[in-house]
């Protein structure tokens, strides 16, 4: 795994004590299959049948989300050194991932790694936004995740 | 409690579970035992073929059916338990393991062994296990949802436990074991014919290298035979087996569909209708076609919706099952025409070789060991075999009754469904004896000299199956007005909870008289072919004492109908201020969980 997609799940798994709590210890297993499953109707004798895709678990979402914000982040870091030389930017990628590694290890305590202005926070919330009601995450989940992503990144 | 906070409990009124099974497991016997009568000459030297043996040979299909069913209902566990996969044994101590204790004792049944497995975003569940050790297989999913929405988890698991409770589990998977060693045994037949068909070609081009033919004279001499044996095969044995195959599946995941209503209505007792209705998801969703449905183990979402929510509707039997419970019921009397030309055919071997003088009576033919051991195992067959179906039916008409009462049909609406039913029934009855094997196999004929194929239309339908028709479509009418006027006035009685035993004594009363009725049908089909001179006690004929005695019989039901009525309907009436007095049958209801 990289060290970029382990990022993207601790960051995910940080969101989920925030947003869905009860969903913490199968969090891995939900995001990691995300893209290999696909709604189907069972008909085993005896089995309960229907729908026997698990619906409404919100940690695969919260991966998802999570690779979006951190994209957002990093887009607004690069602004910060972008006449820096190729490995000086390298590095200050490693050091952009240490920072949030450990702003995610301390859930969320204290200044993000980087702020992001009130007009792209507004941007980013409007994507999950959008990208949440087309993957069914339902209204009370969706206003934690905003009003959690609201408070850690707007945080001066 | 106010009527609305009421709900049908429908564990109190007749599913029919056990007579459906039993009328699968007839069906089974039936196919088994034909098999058993067109193959078993292929694996025997015909000089020792008589009609004896040609029993002996449907005896032995249907026991061979019966013990490799027996064995693979014995095993089932080890083949269900790996069906999503791997599993592991789900912790007795988590609470997962908890609740589902909880459900089970609420439920009144033992705690389940819980296996779960690998893939997280399975929620469905199966029941499964010999008694006394039954399992649950869950999908990883359900321990996701059981933290995010208890109340579906519970309606999950609740549904499963029905199952187990209700005796799905047992009865579910010996008739699974049945239809796949059915099917095993239909495909066997197939090879049997290939293997007959093809030492035939071999015999042939032997043959005729002996006489030194070149190809193209073999050619010419075995393609108009091939072509008739093929032909003569495909109109009475392949069709068969696509017959047989189609009739089985049907009835089968009927059943299975029926249960799953049961299922359900267990866990909307114990949960609610609302989180049912969750669990079951989507209704609008992907509709089915109806010859998807008819081969579902589920019924459709919005069918299972409705009868949670109203349960009296799981007494109205939709009119497919109609269609195919009169289907099997006429191949199964053309069947029995034949299982009863066969014992002629015995009584006739016996009088060729000397044993008795013509004339006979019954009672000289029974003293002789050999022939009564033959006729007593056939009558045996018969009425072990033919019950079932009489059970399904009678079971069928009063569900049929309880729903039109429960629902509360004005009396011309009912007789006007009984019309339907018994027309839809009766007509289907008919084209299962014209359709059935037996009969299409009576009526093909190969001409060995000219190689043709002939099917001889007339007499297709024998004279009597009209009136048996007939006297099938008034009797089941007339038995279903004269349950729904019994039971109108049990049904309307006003005691809360009514002795158990008399309730249950009042059904299988109604079932016995429904038994009765149709069984006179038969009587009288029967006695058509009976002949007088043969069958007799003394002076009285033996048709004449079997209706003498039905009569008998039905007075005495009659009396204890009137009795037992008089007893549920007015006996009690302490729960004035319980219930609304317009409401029939209070002691069906239970407080509802909407």
């Amino acid at each position: 795994m990289s060290n970029e997609t382990q990022l993207c799940l601790d960051f995910g798994r940080a969101l989920a004590v925030e947003v869905a709590p009860e969903e913490l210890p199968f969090f891995d297993e939900l995001a990691a299959k995300t893209q290999s499953q696909k709604s189907h109707r069972s008909d085993h004798e005896l089995g309960f049948g229907g729908e026997v895709l698990l619906v409404g678990a919100v940690s695969a979402f919260l991966f998802e989300a999570s690779k979006t914000v951190l994209a957002f982040l990093w887009e607004q870091a690069q602004g910060m050194f972008v006449d820096l030389a190729k490995t000086a930017a390298k590095e200050a990628r490693v050091e952009f991932e240490d920072k949030i590694k450990t702003w995610v290890k301390k859930r969320f305590e204290g200044r993000p790694p980087v702020s992001l202005p009130p007009d792209r926070l507004q941007n980013l919330l409007d994507i999950i936004r959008k990208d949440a009601t087309e993957s069914g995450v339902s209204e009370p989940e969706l206003a934690r995740l905003t009003a959690t992503l609201s408070r850690v990144l707007r945080r001066p | 409690m106010t009527v609305s906070a009421l709900r049908l409990d429908p564990s109190q009124l007749p599913s029919g579970t056990r007579e459906r099974f039993l009328f699968l497991f007839s069906t089974v016997c039936f196919i088994a035992g034909w098999q058993g009568l067109n193959f078993g000459p292929y694996l025997l030297n015909p000089q020792f073929f008589n009609t004896a043996v040609q029993l002996n040979l449907i005896v032995a299909a249907i026991l061979l059916v019966i013990t490799v069913s027996v064995f693979l209902y014995l095993t089932h566990t080890l083949r269900r338990v790996r069906l999503f996969g791997d599993t592991e044994i789900l912790d007795p101590a988590s609470p997962v393991a908890a609740r589902i204790g909880e459900l089970a004792r609420k439920i009144g049944v033992s705690v389940p062994r819980v296996v779960i497995d690998r893939n997280i975003f399975n929620v469905d569940a199966i029941a499964f296990g010999l008694p006394r050790r039954r399992s649950l297989l869950l999908g990883r999913g359900l321990l996701v949802v059981h933290a995010k929405r208890p109340p579906e988890f519970d309606v999950r698991i609740a549904h499963e436990l029905t199952h187990i409770k209700n005796g799905d589990v047992d009865l579910g998977h010996i008739a699974r074991a049945m239809i796949q060693t059915t099917k095993a045994v239909l495909l066997i037949s197939c090879f049997i014919w290939l293997y007959v068909f093809g030492t035939w070609t071999v015999s042939v081009w032997r043959h005729s290298a002996m006489f030194g033919d070149d190809l193209s004279t073999f050619l010419t001499m075995y393609f108009p035979a091939a072509k008739a044996y093929l032909t003569l095969a495909l109109l009475t044995f392949f069709w068969t087996i696509i017959f047989w195959i189609f009739l089985l599946t049907i009835e089968y995941k009927s059943f299975l569909r029926s249960r799953e209503h049961y299922a359900d209505l267990g866990a909307a007792n114990i949960v609610s209708t609302a989180f049912l209705a969750l669990a079951i998801g989507d209704t609008a969703r992907n509709p089915r076609a109806i010859l998807f449905d008819l081969y579902s183990a589920h019924p459709e979402a919005s069918t299972r919706l409705k009868v949670a929510i109203d349960p009296i509707t799981v007494l109205r039997p939709h009119l497919w099952y109609v269609v195919y419970l009169g289907l099997i019921c006429g191949v199964v009397v053309s069947m029995l025409i034949v299982y009863y030309q066969l014992m002629q055919q015995t009584i006739a071997e016996f009088n060729a070789a000397g044993a008795f003088q013509e004339g006979l009576s019954y009672q000289d033919m029974l003293r002789d060991p050999a022939l009564r051991s033959v006729l007593n195992w056939q009558l045996l067959f018969y009425w072990i075999i033919f019950l079932p179906f009489l059970a399904a039916l009678g079971s069928f008409g009063i569900r049929v009754c309880l729903g039109n009462l429960l629902t509360k049909n004005t009396f011309g609406k009912s007789i006007k469904e009984f019309v339907l039913q018994g027309l839809i029934l009766v007509s289907f009855l008919g084209l299962g004896i014209k359709i059935s094997p037996a009969t299409i196999h009576n009526h093909v004929t190969l001409d060995q000299a000219t190689w043709k194929v002939h099917i001889a239309w007339t007499g297709f339908l024998p004279d009597s199956s009209i009136i048996f028709l007939l006297v099938l479509f008034i009797a089941y009418i007339s038995t279903n007005l004269i349950f729904l006027i019994g039971l109108r006035r049990a049904v309307r009685g006003n005691r809360v909870t009514p002795p158990h035993f008399v309730w249950r004594l009042f059904i299988i009363a109604l079932w016995i008289y429904m038994y009765l009725q149709i069984a006179q049908t038969v009587a009288v089909l029967l006695s058509f072919a009976v002949q007088a001179d043969v069958l007799t006690f003394g002076d009285v004929s033996f048709r004449s004492l079997f209706l003498l005695v039905l009569g008998v019989f039905t007075i005495v039901l009659w009396v204890m109908l009137a009795l037992v009525s008089y007893v549920v309907s007015r006996r009690g009436g302490t729960a004035s201020g319980n219930f609304n007095r317009d409401r029939f049958a209070p002691w069906l209801y239970i407080p509802n969980r909407s």
